[in-house]
């Protein structure tokens, strides 16, 4: 196995600049990623389906905030208002509530403009906070755009109050009802697996985005931000442009995925938009490796998957057993919880770490230790 | 001589009730390396952070190039042609060198978010342009075989040197150095000099901050002394050495 392995690593290289290889890597990727709806229907039924959707929109969010926590560094506790931003902004422009029935394509850009407004405005007050006092401001602005939205029903209506709002239209593209069952070639596309590839395409082109933005100036100036912002304004960089920047569009990936998840969902209220998702959305990142990409979608869909997943541990006893000995809804969050815990004492510095925050949490080898104190500025 | 690069009129800094700096004024001529000079505490390096926008200046006025810099931003000081290191090393510790070049060449450049995600031409020619900038500047102060190196893994010399290459990529007119020569060892120092000459060859003009007199009084063509945040004494290495009240400021009235 290891001598396998020690192969491939030697050959890695060759197979790199084997074009037909990377090709058929690629393709290989392309083909998984499009038959797994019906893989994953045929084997674990269609709520997996709906589950791999979910965890679709949770990628989106979690690509959105490592903009403004892994890149940045600005620890953004109420993310989540950017996604509560986006789905209202769908809601109320394509349901019965005020009768308007705009299409997809006419909101979601609004919905993302409407989020970076809301990101900006959020980043404005806050350029001069960092680490827990930025914490605790954006907790606050969560908590507020929550209570805005389970309370603006009077004096007059505007969100519905806590009864949400219903009947939101479902997403068409081109003329196809994403939410009705479809034919093509003689395949059956469930709804479930039309929001899939609509969701994988965003993702897709989100990734894609991101991967040109860490690479770019942008990037850079977020990164040395981060690093140390006495020094990057001392670079011209216009500190305050370019974190407002990092917020707006780390808010953009948010508004996006709000509105799909209002087109797929088909209802929504204020209840979906909570400190909790906040929280949950920030673990993903943390877990999965702030700042490094694939981690963060690893972490995305790690933390959707794994609390459903451990639902089957019911299953699991009654196949060892022949009966539930502890019935797994009683403590299946304790587990999630645990697994956090181990998961972070175990690699802390998230599954798959951005090269960069292995680099901060590794000791520094060279610089002697007397030296440190006057290398490193100590109020940093 | 009638039209100074760095014009330092009158500056006072107040911290509370402390005086950091009181009717500072300094000029700075084209071309030259100036050194900033005094005991600890005298306020040198808060004039700097008045300099470059850190510290807002009670009162006075600076013009570099006849543009009044106080009250701008650092990064408009910066776009305006002043930049700086500092005397605590602030490199961004886990970028490598290269990349920490490439951040300074940040003030000169333009692509934007819509640039960086289309790649354009005129976007990817830029960044091609400000990685073989970063690479020549790493090779002008001699770490071009650093490239690759986290800058926090570089030895203390090193570090200084990055930051003088950082801080050039910014195209700076006028260079403010705090205390460069700090920490490095002999050899570190001796090789400092002739950087700081090619640098001024090259068109730029110095202000240094150094404690280091051997290299003060060998590179520089001007001091000026500070004392509690005062203007005691300026003038050519040699008026400095002989000069008495230097020698108080220094030593406490014994004469070495």
């Amino acid at each position: 196995m290891t001598m396998l392995h020690n192969s491939l690593l030697q050959r890695w290289p060759q197979l790199k600049q084997d074009r037909r290889a990377v090709i058929a890597a690629w393709l290989l990727i392309a083909l998984a990623l499009a038959l797994l709806p019906f893989v994953t229907d045929a084997a674990l039924g269609r709520s997996w389906v709906r589950i791999v959707d979910f965890a679709l929109l949770y990628i989106l969010l979690a690509l959105g905030l490592n903009i403004v926590v892994g890149y940045a560094g600005l620890l953004d506790l109420g993310y989540i208002a950017f996604y509560g931003v986006g789905a209202y902004l769908y809601a109320l422009l394509a349901s019965p509530h005020f009768g308007l029935h705009l299409p997809v394509w006419a909101i979601l850009p609004l919905g993302a403009l409407l989020a970076a407004i809301f990101g900006m405005l959020l980043g404005a007050p806050t350029l001069k906070l960092r680490g827990d006092y930025l914490a605790i401001v954006t907790l606050g602005f969560g908590e507020i755009i929550h209570i805005f939205l389970r309370n603006l029903d009077k004096p007059v209506n505007i969100t519905n109050g806590p009864q949400g709002v219903n009947l939101i239209d479902p997403i068409s593209i081109a003329g196809i009802n994403l939410h009705q069952t479809q034919q093509f070639l003689g395949i059956t596309f469930y709804k479930d697996y039309l929001y899939y590839y609509l969701f994988l395409t965003i993702a897709l082109l989100i990734i894609f985005i991101c991967i040109r933005l860490q690479d770019s100036r942008i990037g850079r100036a977020w990164v040395a931000i981060r690093e140390d912002e006495v020094a990057a304004a001392a670079m011209g960089i216009n500190t305050r442009n370019i974190k407002l920047l990092a917020f707006g569009m780390g808010a953009t990936f948010g508004g996006i995925s709000g509105g799909l998840f209002a087109g797929y969902q088909g209802y929504i209220s204020p209840e979906s938009f909570i400190l909790n998702e906040s929280i949950i959305v920030v673990c993903m990142i943390v877990l999965g490796g702030m700042g490094n990409l694939f981690g963060v979608i690893l972490g995305a869909i790690l933390l959707t998957t794994l609390p459903e997943a451990l639902r089957y541990l019911g299953e699991l006893q009654q196949w060892l057993f022949g009966r539930i000995v502890l019935d797994p809804a009683d403590y299946r969050m304790l587990l999630y919880g645990l697994a956090l815990v181990l998961m972070m004492l175990l690699r802390p510095a998230g599954i798959l770490p951005s090269v960069r925050r292995k680099r901060e949490l590794q000791p520094t080898p060279v610089v002697a230790e007397h030296e440190k104190d006057t290398v490193y500025d100590s109020t940093r | 001589m009638t039209n100074p690069l760095l014009s330092i009129k009158n500056v006072s800094k107040h911290f509370g009730g402390l005086a950091a700096l009181s009717d500072v004024s300094l000029t700075i001529e084209r071309g030259a390396i100036f050194g900033l000079i005094g005991p600890n505490g005298a306020g040198k390096t808060t004039l700097f952070n008045v300099l470059t926008g850190l510290y807002h200046a009670s009162q006075g006025e600076v013009t570099l190039d006849g543009i009044s810099l106080l009250g701008k931003p650092p990064h408009a000081i910066v776009n305006a042609g002043l930049a700086r290191t500092f005397q605590n090393i602030r490199l961004f510790a886990n970028m490598t060198a290269l990349e920490n070049v490439m951040v300074g060449r940040h003030a000169r450049t333009r692509t934007g978010i819509f640039g960086a995600i289309v790649q354009h031409a005129a976007a990817r020619d830029e960044e091609r342009a400000i990685e073989s900038r970063a690479h020549a500047l790493l090779d002008y102060v001699g770490l071009g075989s650093a490239a690759n190196q986290l800058a926090r893994h570089l030895p203390y010399g090193d570090q200084r040197r990055l930051e003088i290459a950082r801080a050039l990529a910014t195209d700076p007119r006028l260079l403010a150095l705090d205390e460069p020569a700090a920490g490095m060892n002999p050899s570190e120092t001796r090789a400092l000099t002739p950087l700081l000459q090619k640098i001024r060859n090259d068109g730029v003009t110095l202000l240094l901050i150094e404690h280091d007199m051997p290299l003060v009084m060998t590179v520089c063509d001007r001091i000026a002394v500070l004392d509690y945040g005062k203007n005691v004494a300026e003038g050519t290495p040699a008026e400095i050495q002989h000069n008495p009240t230097v020698i108080e400021a220094y030593l406490g009235g014994t004469m070495a």
